[in-house]
């Protein structure tokens, strides 16, 4: 899910730190280049 | 050359200069307290960029590391002098930089620029603390109309010591940065982090708005 922070405009997601780095890599990869 | 649309509000010959498509730009911001795995994951980002490019095929790629986004208020921060004009901009800096490369891309059909920034404006506003969200909205809104991304990379306590503090003990992060700066000893600096890391997700999450797109 893409998120805005309140009072701001840019598009913001969050990810957990505690899960797998592989699949962090997935999900940010896809963020940065969707 | 195929030429991008025609939606970059101006002619040749105008006084209104050519503005490159952000369509053609991907720009991520990674934010999140030391030792969370910030530059783990950007490392990893750029090497699976790198490799999934075909031969020939590699665009524009630029990587900024702390060492360009917070690295030139540390001095100023560490006297205790910095003010939020310096802070101000030394941000708007690295913002114009990033929109030069940007609005440069007035040619194009196809995604040419591709930027991984360590920490900005999000970070900012807690560390060193001169600023606050009011200081940066304008900041933001320009990131936003180029397409940044902010990427707000969150854990527990127990994640910041075990990957962030305890396994580089040794290594200049540890020894030569965040002692004396978060601690003396790497208690102390897990407590600082720790501490960092509750109120960045707390900002986070009251920010938050949930408007998913």
């Amino acid at each position: 899910m893409r998120q805005r922070l309140s009072g701001t405009s840019i598009v913001y997601r969050e990810i957990d730190a505690d899960g797998a780095i592989s699949s962090n890599l997935e999900e940010a990869y896809d963020f940065w280049l969707s | 050359m195929e030429r991008a649309p025609s939606n970059s509000g101006g002619t040749l010959g105008s006084n209104t200069p050519i503005v490159g498509d952000p369509a053609w730009s991907r720009v991520l911001i990674v934010e999140g307290t030391s030792g969370i795995g910030k530059s783990t994951l950007i490392d990893q980002l750029v090497r699976r960029y790198v490799a999934d490019r075909p031969a020939r095929k590699l665009r524009t790629l630029l990587h900024l590391t702390q060492a360009h986004t917070y690295g030139p208020i540390a001095v100023d921060e560490d006297r205790e002098t910095l003010t939020a004009e310096q802070n101000l901009r030394h941000l708007d800096n690295v913002v114009s930089m990033l929109e030069w490369h940007v609005s440069s891309l007035t040619a194009e059909t196809r995604i040419k620029f591709f930027a991984v920034v360590d920490t900005l404006h999000f970070t900012h506003c807690h560390r060193p603390g001169v600023l606050n969200w009011e200081h940066v909205s304008n900041l933001d809104g320009r990131l936003a109309r180029m397409g940044a991304r902010l990427l707000f990379l969150h854990g527990s306590s127990q994640t910041l010591w075990e990957r962030g503090i305890a396994p580089r003990r040794d290594e200049e992060f540890i020894t030569g940065y965040a002692c004396p700066r978060f601690g003396e000893t790497l208690e102390e600096i897990h407590n600082t982090s720790s501490r960092n890391r509750r109120a960045c997700a707390n900002d986070s999450r009251v920010r938050a708005s949930c408007t998913a797109r």
